[in-house]
């Protein structure tokens, strides 16, 4: 089991990098850039489970992010509850609807689930920007405070950074995990196959059901923690333009890997930051490079590499096998 | 009454240009099986295209339109080289993050070439209405529902009578089949997203009067035209029509006797009720389905 040893290997390297980058981001706009990504990274994380593994491609994913974030705010905000609390309520509460969102979409399959979705997700964004009472409408919804943990408080850009750290650490491994057992099977049978799956016994509702609700409670959850990283959230935030940037996060990084999602939130966030001299092409070539890689790269970075790895695995095994 | 009459032509006058957007929309999808998520950007080019060849250029504006048309139709033809081509027959996800990508590009370029301000597109018969009876009618509103009869009904008899018509349905029913009774597949396929461009570029030149010209405005019409393709039938031309007309007649009256707030709700919640009622919409195509 070598390749299970690299894996290992390699988890923890990242990890390692990942605890160390705080000491190499000296400054408060750099971090803000590292917090935002470890949010997309837990968000996009979720979202394969639901269009990488399932295969179910749903564009209303955004609003569930928006439920948790805007759940979170209010709790917090409007009703003084600790910031645990509110983490919770927007996990519950996210997953809520991602399995009354799961309801209509047993009876209806790619194109028109996509487009239901779609339509699913900008209602709920117009109706968070009218309920003007409880969600401050199209103002936004400002002096959302820094997460607190028993008296532990995270306002400081590096203890917070820990804190977003834990929650993709705690996500990647759930779906780590989940991956090796019946579900992840059930899901990607699913994807692969619908009626495959279905006779051989997979009950492919619950599987869908489940897949939803798991992939909106990770929304919900890096929702809560958008809105108390931010302290400032607007409905306009969450509109269909960062449904695509998440789809191309997921589909750049490699859809249905673990590390896929990871990789690709960590490009699209720092991306413009690195590419700031071409200023405004950047999203002239931004848009080009999501085409190639859907054209050259339809498994995406992470699948570009695993075969670039298994080529070179498959070359030296004939050379042992002639030895 | 007379409201309810003036909100009834105003309601007929969006749903054409809804009924284009969703027809040029269907148009890809029938013939190639490609859904085109950059078709906003064709229409938005459409109208600035419009604005630089009638404003900008200073030409009279039936050549302004039908240069608009066929600078449409060039952008349709590189389509078909650079983007249709490769995603013919890949799966829908790729094709959607594909034409996605695209439409980002073109829609940061509108902002690169033409600046970040709206423009304005002026009509054919100046901005003044004209009352007939006791309702007054902009002149640009019936123009838009003439040439949308015109337009629909010849595409209609030329896809039903002509015999290229039929070699087009033909290769939407079944690319195999077609090619096996030697019709060039190839061609058909880039005469159908040509066809498709330049009904885009009809509707970003005929709506860019109503409104103001910007880089979002193709985005918010193809939602619309989401909106008809899934109310009439998905793939198919009649029911991307009548999808058009219906969720612009429906939007109108919401918008004067129910709340003109919740105006950007009608079209979706039109999307969720008929998914849910009639997921194969209100009047879809009678092929069998495919395996």
């Amino acid at each position: 089991m070598r390749g299970a040893g690299n894996r290992y290997v390699f988890w923890a390297v990242a990890l390692a990098a990942a605890l160390a980058a705080p000491l190499a981001l000296t400054n408060n706009y750099q971090l803000g850039v590292a917090h935002q990504a470890l949010i997309f990274a837990l968000l996009a994380t979720g979202y394969n489970l639901l269009l990488g593994f399932t295969g179910l491609v749903s564009f209303g994913h955004i609003a569930l992010f928006a439920i948790g974030a805007y759940a979170s705010a209010i709790l917090v905000v409007t009703f003084g509850a600790p910031f645990l609390v509110g983490v919770g309520a927007a996990a519950i509460i996210a997953g809520l609807v991602g399995v009354v969102i799961a309801m209509p979409a047993l009876r209806i399959k790619g194109h028109y689930l996509t487009l239901l979705t779609l339509a699913l997700g900008e209602v709920i964004r117009l109706l968070i920007r009218s309920m003007e009472s409880l969600t401050h409408g199209s103002q936004g919804f400002s002096g959302i405070p820094r997460p607190e943990i028993f008296g532990m408080s995270f306002r400081a850009g590096v203890p917070l950074y820990y804190l977003l750290l834990f929650a993709l650490v705690l996500g990647v491994a759930f779906v780590w995990r989940i991956e090796a057992t019946r579900y992840g099977r059930a899901f990607k049978a699913v994807r692969d196959s619908e009626i495959g799956a279905e006779v051989c016994g997979v009950r492919t509702d619950h599987v869908k059901v489940l897949a939803f609700g798991v992939s909106a409670v990770f929304a919900g959850v890096a929702g809560s923690l958008y809105a108390h990283t931010m302290r400032f959230i607007s409905p306009e935030f969450f509109s269909l333009g960062l449904t695509i940037t998440l789809l191309a996060m997921v589909l750049i990084g490699g859809r249905g890997t673990v590390i896929g999602p990871i990789v690709g939130a960590i490009l699209l966030i720092s991306l413009p930051e690195w590419l700031r001299f071409v200023k405004d092409y950047y999203l002239i070539l931004f848009g080009l490079a999501i085409w190639l890689c859907a054209i050259a790269l339809p498994d995406g970075l992470a699948g570009a590499a695993a075969r670039l790895l298994q080529a070179r695995n498959s070359v030296r095994g004939r050379a042992s096998l002639r030895t | 009454m007379e409201t309810f009459l003036q909100v009834l032509l105003s309601g007929a006058t969006m749903g054409c240009i809804y009924a284009f957007v969703a027809l040029g929309f269907t148009l890809t999808i029938a013939a190639a099986g490609v859904v085109n998520f950059a078709y906003s950007e064709w229409v938005t080019f459409g109208s600035y295209f419009g604005v630089t060849f009638a404003v900008i250029l200073g030409w009279p504006l039936w050549l302004a339109l039908g240069a608009s048309i066929a600078g449409c139709i060039a952008i349709g033809w590189l389509f078909q080289l650079f983007v249709f081509t490769p995603l013919e027959g890949r799966h829908f996800l790729t094709s959607v993050s594909a034409t996605i990508g695209i439409a980002l590009a073109m829609q940061a370029l509108v902002t690169l070439l033409w600046g970040p301000y709206p423009l304005t597109l002026p009509t054919f018969f100046g901005s003044s209405a004209v009352q007939i009876g006791t309702i007054s009618v902009f002149p640009h509103n019936l123009l838009i529902i003439a040439l949308a009869v015109l337009i629909i009904g010849g595409l209609q008899l030329a896809l039903t009578r002509t015999s290229i018509g039929l070699r087009l349905q033909a290769t939407a029913q079944d690319p195999m089949a077609a090619r096996l009774m030697g019709i060039p597949v190839r061609r058909m396929r880039t005469l159908a997203y040509c066809l498709s461009a330049g009904i885009a570029g009809l509707s970003g030149f005929l709506v860019a009067p109503l409104f103001v010209v910007t880089n979002t405005m193709g985005f918010g019409l193809m939602l619309k035209g989401f909106a008809a393709t899934i109310v009439g039938g998905w793939g198919s031309l009649k029911g991307a029509v009548y999808g058009g007309l219906l969720v612009g007649l429906i939007e109108a009256l919401g918008a004067a006797y129910i709340s003109s707030e919740y105006k950007e709700l009608i079209a979706f919640a039109m999307i969720i009720v008929v998914l849910l009622v009639r997921p194969r919409g209100l009047f879809p195509e009678r092929i069998a389905e495919k395996l």
